[in-house]
């Protein structure tokens, strides 16, 4: 037989060989976990809750006072102010480096995943301004798997988070400056447009038959440049206004469409627009369409920016940013495309040959991407 | 309103309108859920039961933080401490336990050495994390300080064959079945040679080990003389390490296709060792293959469900009741979004399960279940692990992955009749 020293046999009793020989078989399971929501506004005024489990608290705070197993709704009334002292003991909340003074103001009965939670709500008061830290030693020196989940909502936006025994706090990162984001924005608008080929192509057919108009059978040109301007004016803005409001209120959670509806959607619009160019009688359809169209296409770029920046802070710098971005990128496209609409009007290939053709071209793209994005 | 314009109101509103509406039915379907709890309450009668304490009292709980104080200076009390809340995390459904126990271990684990014992026992609770590169990394620090820890050996074993690495779980099962321990170095071999070509063998040796095995497997003197694993010196194996073979005999037969004899075999062995989560959700597995659901449904009533136990519940149910979505599958979403938000990837195998049997939509729900099952059989290789692994593959018919396991198995000569059958029904035809 194998020698064992004294303590070792100790530990051998306590495990015995299943647990070990098992133990990589046993189902991994979730340890305790706490959830802190805190939220403080501009005036420096603090409120939120922490839940906590009952089990976890019960290691720390008496709350089986008769010792039969069971914690009863009136021992938990009675170990309050343990829980109230333990709390402000282990919980820190900052502002502007200078902590906040908050107190728990009520304890109810919850529960997560199943099982009994408490949740303690508390209120209090922070500085005026400045960023915002939390620092929290609960449970993490006695249960090396806790973890405490945050939810935190502040004037500059909302952030999650978790901390953890090796990482107990966390701080608000210093956000730029809003000309800054703002900027960097533009930049993405611009960039979002030029390098997305669907938007252009999308352009392309509303900007076709601008320099024409349309007789009962077939296109003729314009007649004078302030005509094809009128129209291309009216064209862009009633695009350029519908996909405004859907960007917006898609990146302010108003409304929120699946990219999985709306990239086939882009894809059938630009179908759509391309192949109505091949009707004149159907040009009466285009301002409409190019409103609606335009709705949709803004919630494409809200998908857009969504992808760029989970939109905390800054909302209207960052929205403002890069809806200049995509009509910066929009007129560049216009500035270079009309000149040579203007200049090609007058040549009856164009409205009957080359206008068609390319927008049967564009047409067939759309039916590409529209396969690709249903597939 | 002039004309035009109105009509640019009109199609506006319109197409405004389809957006909504089919941005409502997305959010309708989608069912997203979150890990914001109950509505928190005031109980109105003071003697409403809060929370029942597991273990019935709480008087293991008084004085814990004094003994947590005097075990940073005690490696023997630590020893104890960390063991019994393990052994208590175990019995109990606690998972927090593990917690408190690694609490105990982390300062002696921070020092230049440590004793073997404690390592030992962290090892075991970063398995349970699925930390097996680390657990292996402390298992290895324990044989070099004690060589003759047959703890210590099982247990490098033991994740070496989890993961899949069986070449480096064999020389630790040879030293175990060397130095005396005949039974579990018996059981250790037998899941070696099961996953290396020689299936028919290990059930014959684990068959013969448990009809009386007096002259041992390897006719190498008589059993029950080890460290552990047995009662008492002279005694038979303790019931929980027969469930342990049990259990291992039971996958044997499964991968041979022996659906009733590993019923009853893991019957016997959650009869044997009824804390036991791993032996209850195998039998559970089996009892669905074999679609006695209700059976199924009655082995996982437990009182503290982990993940496993209500992924199972759910797949049992919505085959009883066609149609109807389970109970239990908003709790077990519930719980897989509360350990994605603590940042841990540990439910890998139960992830990947739930995407291949409740598939939310067709190809990117296929996708994201075959990345799941590639990313769970990156981690650990079990029978049930290598099954999702290659039925992620047939559904999806991914070339690179379906090349990724068959040059594994023909590697490893590793052998499941499940898989063997998959991948043929997966071929192009």
């Amino acid at each position: 037989m194998t020698r064992v020293s004294g303590w070792f046999a100790c530990v051998a009793a306590a495990l015995c060989a299943f647990c070990i020989l098992g133990a990589p078989k046993a189902e991994s399971h979730e340890s305790s976990t706490s959830y802190l929501k805190l939220g403080v506004r501009a005036d420096g005024s603090l409120d939120g809750s922490l839940d906590v489990g009952v089990l976890d608290l019960s290691w720390s705070v008496p709350l089986d006072a008769d010792g039969d197993g069971r914690v009863l709704w009136k021992e938990v009334e009675a170990a309050q102010p343990g829980i109230a002292a333990l709390v402000a003991d282990k919980l820190i909340v900052e502002r502007g480096d200078r902590r906040c003074t908050f107190h728990v103001t009520d304890v109810l009965v919850t529960r997560h995943v199943g099982e009994p939670y408490l949740s303690l709500s508390f209120a209090g008061r922070c500085e005026a301004a400045g960023l915002l830290g939390i620092r929290s030693d609960l449970f993490f020196g006695e249960d090396s798997g806790h973890r405490t989940l945050f939810d935190v909502r502040s004037p500059s936006g909302t952030m999650a988070g978790f901390l953890m025994v090796s990482v107990r706090e966390w701080k608000e990162s210093q956000a730029p400056h809003p000309w800054t984001t703002f900027a960097a924005f533009v930049v993405q608008g611009i960039w979002h447009v030029w390098t997305g080929y669907d938007h252009l192509a999308f352009l392309l057919s509303l900007l076709l038959p601008c320099a024409l108009t349309a007789g009962r059978a077939a296109w003729r040109p314009a007649e004078g440049l302030q005509v094809v301007l009128r129209d291309l004016l009216r064209i862009i803005t009633a695009f350029t206004v519908a996909h405004s409001i859907t960007l917006g209120l898609a990146t302010l959670h108003v409304v929120s469409v699946s990219a999985r509806i709306i990239e086939p959607l882009i894809a059938a619009t630009i179908i759509i627009a391309a192949l109505l160019n091949l009707f004149p009688r159907a040009a009466r359809l285009r301002l409409p369409l190019a409103f609606s169209f335009g709705l949709i296409h803004g919630f494409g770029f809200a998908l857009a920016l969504s992808e760029l920046a989970p939109v905390r802070g800054q909302i209207v710098a960052l929205l403002a940013g890069f809806n200049i971005g995509v009509e910066l990128a929009q007129l560049s496209v216009v500035l270079l495309v009309a000149p040579v609409l203007v200049l090609l009007r007058q040549s009856a290939v164009y409205a009957t040959r080359l206008m068609p053709a390319a927008s049967a071209a564009v047409a067939a793209a759309g039916f590409i991407w529209l396969g690709a994005r249903l597939g | 309103m002039n004309k035009p314009v109105r009509r640019v109101v009109r199609g506006g509103v319109a197409t405004l309108l389809v957006v909504a509406a089919s941005a409502l039915a997305v959010s309708a379907t989608a069912g997203a859920s979150t890990a914001g709890g109950a509505t928190p309450f005031r109980p109105t009668d003071p003697g409403f039961v809060v929370a029942e304490l597991p273990g019935g009292s709480s008087r293991a709980r008084d004085g814990s933080a004094r003994q947590l104080e005097l075990s940073r200076s005690d490696p023997q009390l630590a020893a104890q401490l960390a063991g019994a809340l393990l052994e208590q995390a175990r019995l109990s459904a606690q998972p927090q336990l593990y917690g408190r126990a690694e609490s105990v271990l982390a300062p002696w684990i921070a020092r230049p050495t440590v004793p073997a014992p404690l390592l030992i026992l962290e090892a075991n609770i970063l398995q349970q994390r699925h930390e097996f590169a680390a657990a292996i990394a402390l298992a290895d620090r324990a044989i070099a300080q004690d060589p003759r820890s047959g703890q210590a050996r099982l247990m490098r074993a033991n994740v070496h064959i989890v993961t899949g690495d069986y070449e480096h779980a064999r020389p630790d099962c040879a030293w175990l079945l060397g130095s005396g321990e005949q039974w579990t170095g018996s059981v250790c071999i037998a899941q070696v040679l099961g996953s290396t070509g020689q299936l028919e063998r290990a059930r014959a040796l684990l068959e013969r080990l448990m009809a009386g095995g007096a002259a041992g497997p390897f006719g190498q003197g008589q059993i029950g003389q080890g460290q552990f694993g047995q009662g008492q010196i002279g005694q038979g194996p303790t019931d929980d390490v027969l469930a342990w073979t049990l259990s291992v005999r039971a996958d044997l037969a499964l991968r041979a296709g022996a659906l009733p004899e590993a019923q009853d075999m893991l019957t016997h062995a959650v009869a044997l060792a009824p804390a036991s989560d791993y032996t209850r959700l195998a039998l559970a597995d089996v009892l669905i293959a074999r679609n006695q659901l209700a059976a199924a449904v009655n082995i996982l009533g437990t009182a503290r469900p982990s993940v496993g136990v209500l992924l199972r519940r759910a797949i049992a149910q919505s085959r009883t009741d066609a149609g109807h979505t389970p109970d239990s599958l908003a709790e077990l979403e519930e719980r897989l979004n509360v350990s994605a938000q603590r940042g841990e990837r540990t439910h890998l195998r139960e992830e990947a399960r739930l995407a291949l049997e409740f598939p939310h939509d067709a190809a990117d729900g296929r996708q994201s279940a075959l990345a799941l099952a590639r990313d769970n059989f990156n981690v650990q290789r079990e029978t049930e692990d290598i099954r999702l692994f290659a039925r992620a593959v047939v559904v999806t018919r991914d070339p690179a992955a379906l090349a990724t396991l068959k040059e594994w198995l023909q590697h490893s000569h590793y052998e499941d009749i499940v898989v063997a059958q998959l991948l043929r029904s997966g071929q192009p035809s």
